[in-house]
């Protein structure tokens, strides 16, 4: 019985983890278009959408996170969710996801510090 | 009295076997859940990888090599994925960067050269219209695909990233 319990908790973490980090990285898409003082906005909203759209998987447990660092030309998202395993009840996932912000210069993106969060 | 007695030892030791025979099935099975669900994240992580690369490429450059080309650039965050600070990093066993590849296409359909050539600057522009594919080969340690490290296990993944190359966006660099 813990066997099968064991295994439904695995099944049940990797998909929230699955849904958590693409509803990251839908935020991350979608600040990284937005213009500047949107991109909060942008991908606050984006994540959301993608967290609603993946309920059967995990759910909202806190608003995401973005981030905008426009000296460094980098957009972070956090993204708050949380499932019922049956072993270990209430489980919460972060999940953060990052990118460079489309009008960064080509010279800046070879650096290596525009793809760091 | 004694027959009821041997009845129930023989079913206990009937249960006992049953459970040695089915403990090795089920640690099998989470195993395999636990590999398969790795697996599945890798995939995930790789996809991102490639589909962000590509999106990079389409957007920054003027000319799809040289110095701060765009194959410069899909080098460069391809690297960036697998450097020690990266948000969710990949570890491969192969070289993440150098063995990508990255491939423009223009409207047509026809491919367009990577480099860039002062003599020939029009031949290796990012083509406005046309799309850019980045192929991104990882060798996944097997020690990453569900924590269990099983000797001899070779597991490749190849992603593709694919971006639509806007044509109306100007394009300063590389």
């Amino acid at each position: 019985m813990v066997t099968v319990l064991l295994g439904v908790h695995i099944l049940v973490v990797a998909l929230a983890r699955t849904a958590i980090q693409s509803a990251a990285d839908t935020g991350v898409s979608a600040a990284q278009v937005a213009g500047t003082g949107f991109r909060v906005d942008e991908g606050v909203r984006a994540a959301r959408i993608a967290m609603a759209g993946a309920r059967s998987s995990a759910i909202q447990t806190r608003l995401p996170e973005v981030v905008v660092k426009e000296e460094q030309g980098v957009v972070e998202v956090r993204v708050f969710g949380g499932v019922f395993s049956p072993i270990l009840g209430s489980v919460k996932l972060v999940a953060r996801a990052c990118g460079p912000l489309d009008d960064v210069p080509a010279e800046r993106l070879t650096d290596a510090d525009s793809w760091q969060c | 009295m004694l027959r009821h007695h041997c009845h129930r030892n023989q079913a206990g030791s009937g249960t006992a076997i049953g459970v040695a025979i089915l403990f090795p099935v089920l640690m099998l099975v989470i195993v395999s859940l636990s590999m398969l669900s790795e697996s599945g994240r890798v995939d995930q992580t790789l996809q991102n990888i490639a589909n962000r690369s590509a999106r990079v490429a389409s957007l920054c450059c003027h000319y799809t090599g040289g110095p701060n080309g765009a194959e410069e650039v899909v080098r460069a965050s391809l690297a960036a994925a697998e450097g020690a600070v990266a948000v969710n990093r990949i570890r491969c066993r192969n070289d993440l960067a150098g063995e990508s590849r990255i491939a423009f296409e223009d409207v047509a359909g026809n491919d367009v050269a990577i480099g860039y050539d002062p003599a020939t600057p029009k031949a290796f522009v990012v083509p406005p219209g046309g799309k850019v594919s980045v192929l991104v080969t990882c060798r996944v340690p097997p020690e990453f695909l569900g924590g269990f490290g099983f000797p001899g296990l070779d597991v490749r993944r190849t992603v593709v990233g694919v971006a639509v190359i806007d044509p109306y966006r100007s394009r300063l660099g590389g």
